[in-house]
């Protein structure tokens, strides 16, 4: 991605991910940069997409986002996902957001049972459920 | 013997098979997946599972998997080619068929009864569940009685035990979903650590995949299995009987394996696929017809507490089956399983705005919605039951072609009336559960395009050979040493996932064919 379409994308991307509610903008959070790059390796099939979207980008970043939505379905949902996709990979958003990510904790596991007992036993208090076949 | 396809059915019947003794030779059309491939591990995890691990083959567009020509269908159909099928990518629950989902005509009057009943598969449901490591809670009332899973539970977690706070004020049934996922360490699998990417493969080795649980032993017991191997056609000789298989290595030549007995166990839509390539076992004319593929439908929730709805197991935490059974004031037959999901991370939030204005979607709007959302959603979902009808069904399309130039299928499929008002029903259903849970706000899918995960019926089964393809123990009734053994022959899909049901009739049906080895047909 050249420089101009990577400053097409960031202005692009500020619409989209503003700075609000505690939270940095795309590109405060690196989206046109670190963020591009992440995304592209591992999503290469974004990038003529991307460059199509850019290449057509000029103009006031709102205009061109609407008009992308309106007109270009394929070039909006990649623009999309790429700006999304490189914010919510980023660290500092993650840690900001609450997510960890999805990661390995077999030590959860030894919660079972963790339900309300008493629960389950108005469940089996009830009775079947299913059709007697026999 | 030999199989074709590396998934559920053919990896338990080449496992059986090799342990009595029998010469095993598999034809797979793709490839073996080393789970450090998985990206569930990787902070990209959400991109690349809309990509390269993509359940839809014509998304994902990999070289072992073969296009479907889908434009005429409700669904698409989804599966995963290469060693362990589509266990590769399911969400592992497991989960048997109800004693009435073998006597549907009985029952119900519509469709048909199975040839064999709950009673005679629960033998073989009870084996298969060891061998898949079975998490789950014994016990349950939609169920006769019985031991229960071997392993113990997953926990339901935060999301389980809100959604099941709901069901329990409504006085609805609901169960600790069982799961084809080790909660201990099991055989070749490692406990499970909720890590929540099961539909992308499970990294950790916890989720049973029959690359981990049935190939290793199969074969150290000498079966070969063949990767890469594109199976064309079912050769006979000129008696008719099956001979063996041609098949096109990833070097572009065509091969031919021989075999005394062919066993097809390719899904319920490579089975008939390959059953029309090869011109065979089609005297009913039911080859492809009557193809079932449980339309599904979910409504999400978002509730006012964090709930860590990205952990695992993704499949379902919770099930119901308060309304699987038919009731017919409500205006249709049969029903549906429902089940808990989690919601996963950030980015799969997003597709619940698809088409909203963009200050809705994006903006401060963004930042809102996913405070709002992000770890305090859950999915309730229903699995609705599909009849079979001769106008759904996988035929050969005229154009399109695999990247070896074979035909590939075409998905004819539209839901019915009775699925409709089954799927209207459910919705309302499943509304009320949330608003029971006290959700703040509900989104609903009425009909999720890519959810073909359960390809049924296309080759049925049955004792008459005007009305079915293979018999009760899945012989072709026109060629006597051609045997399918997957999901193709269920002649009803019933309202919950199939793989263990899979799993139980190949057993059945391999066993079977132990037994009558003796005095099997073989070719000249």
């Amino acid at each position: 991605m050249s420089t101009l379409d990577r400053e097409r994308l960031g202005a692009l991307a500020d619409v989209l991910v503003p700075a609000a509610s505690g939270m940095p903008s795309a590109t405060e959070a690196g989206v046109h940069r670190a963020g591009l790059d992440r995304v592209l390796a591992a999503r290469p099939d974004l990038e003529p997409l991307l460059a199509r979207v850019l290449a057509d980008a000029a103009g006031e970043p709102g205009d061109v986002l609407r008009r992308l939505q309106a007109s270009d379905e394929a070039g909006f949902a990649a623009l999309t996902l790429a700006v999304t996709g490189a914010y919510y990979t980023d660290p500092a958003v993650r840690r900001l957001i609450g997510y960890p990510g999805q990661q390995y904790q077999p030590e959860l596991v030894t919660r079972a049972p963790d339900w309300d007992e008493a629960a389950l036993a108005r469940v089996v208090a009830r009775g079947a459920v299913y059709r007697q076949t026999r | 013997m030999l199989i074709v396809g590396a998934g559920v059915a053919g990896s338990v019947a080449a496992l059986r098979l090799a342990r009595a003794g029998f010469g095993v030779v598999c034809l797979e059309q793709g490839g073996w997946t080393d789970p450090s491939e998985f990206p569930g591990s990787k902070p990209e995890w959400e991109l690349l599972s809309s990509r390269r691990w993509h359940p839809n083959p014509n998304v994902r567009g990999l070289g072992a998997d073969y296009p479907c020509e889908t434009s005429e269908s409700d669904v698409n159909p989804l599966m995963w080619s290469g060693v362990g099928g589509s266990t590769i990518l399911y969400s592992a629950h497991w989960v048997r068929f109800l004693p009435s989902d073998f006597r549907v005509r009985s029952l119900d009057g519509i469709a048909d009864d199975w040839p064999f009943t709950y009673d005679d598969l629960a033998p073989y449901y009870e084996r298969v569940e060891h061998d898949f490591a079975v998490s789950g809670a014994a016990g349950d009332p939609a169920y006769p009685a019985g031991r229960g899973p071997p392993l113990p539970p997953l926990p339901i977690g935060k999301i389980g035990r809100r959604a099941a706070a709901g069901m329990d004020r409504l006085g609805w049934h609901w169960w600790p979903g069982p799961q084809s996922i080790a909660s201990r360490a099991h055989g070749n699998l490692r406990p499970c650590g909720l890590r929540g990417t099961c539909l992308t493969g499970c990294p950790d080795r916890a989720k049973a995949t029959t690359d981990l649980t049935h190939w290793p032993e199969a074969l150290e017991r000498g079966a070969r299995l063949v990767t890469g191997a594109r199976v064309n056609a079912i050769t006979t000789d000129a008696r008719g009987r099956a001979s063996g298989a041609t098949y096109i290595d990833r070097a572009g030549r065509e091969q031919h394996q021989a075999a005394d007995v062919v066993i097809v166990c390719a899904n319920g839509v490579g089975t008939p696929r390959l059953l029309q390539l090869s011109g065979l076992a089609n005297s009913s004319g039911l080859v492809g017809k009557r193809l079932m593929m449980h339309p599904y439908a979910a409504v999400v929730g978002f509730y006012d507490e964090p709930l860590e709805s990205w952990l695992g197991p993704t499949g379902q935490t919770i099930q119901s089956m308060q309304f699987y059974e038919t009731d017919e004031s409500r205006g249709f037959v049969r029903g549906g399983k429902w089940q808990v999901m989690s919601t996963g991370g950030p980015l799969g939030l997003r597709a619940a705005y698809g088409g909203a204005p963009l200050e809705e979607r994006f903006g401060e709007s963004l930042h809102r919605n996913l405070r709002e959302q992000l770890g305090r959603g859950l999915e309730w979902g229903v699995i609705a039951e599909d009849l079979p009808e001769d106008s759904n069904y996988v035929a050969l399309d005229a154009q399109l072609t695999d990247s070896d130039g074979v035909a590939a299928p075409r998905i004819v499929y539209r839901n019915s009336d009775n699925t409709r008002a089954l799927l209207d029903f459910h919705l309302e259903r499943l509304h009320e559960a949330h608003a029971a849970a006290g959700a703040l706000k509900t989104v609903a899918t009425p009909l999720m395009r890519d959810c073909g995960w359960h390809l049924l019926g296309t080759c049925k089964m049955g004792d008459d050979p005007a009305t079915s393809v293979v018999d009760a123990d899945g012989r072709a009734h026109d060629v006597p040493n051609l045997y399918i053994y997957d999901g193709s022959v269920f002649p009803t899909s019933a309202g919950v996932n199939p793989s263990a049901t899979i799993a139980a009739v190949s057993l059945r049906c391999t066993e079977r064919l132990i037994e009558t080895a003796h005095r099997q047909a073989v070719p000249a």
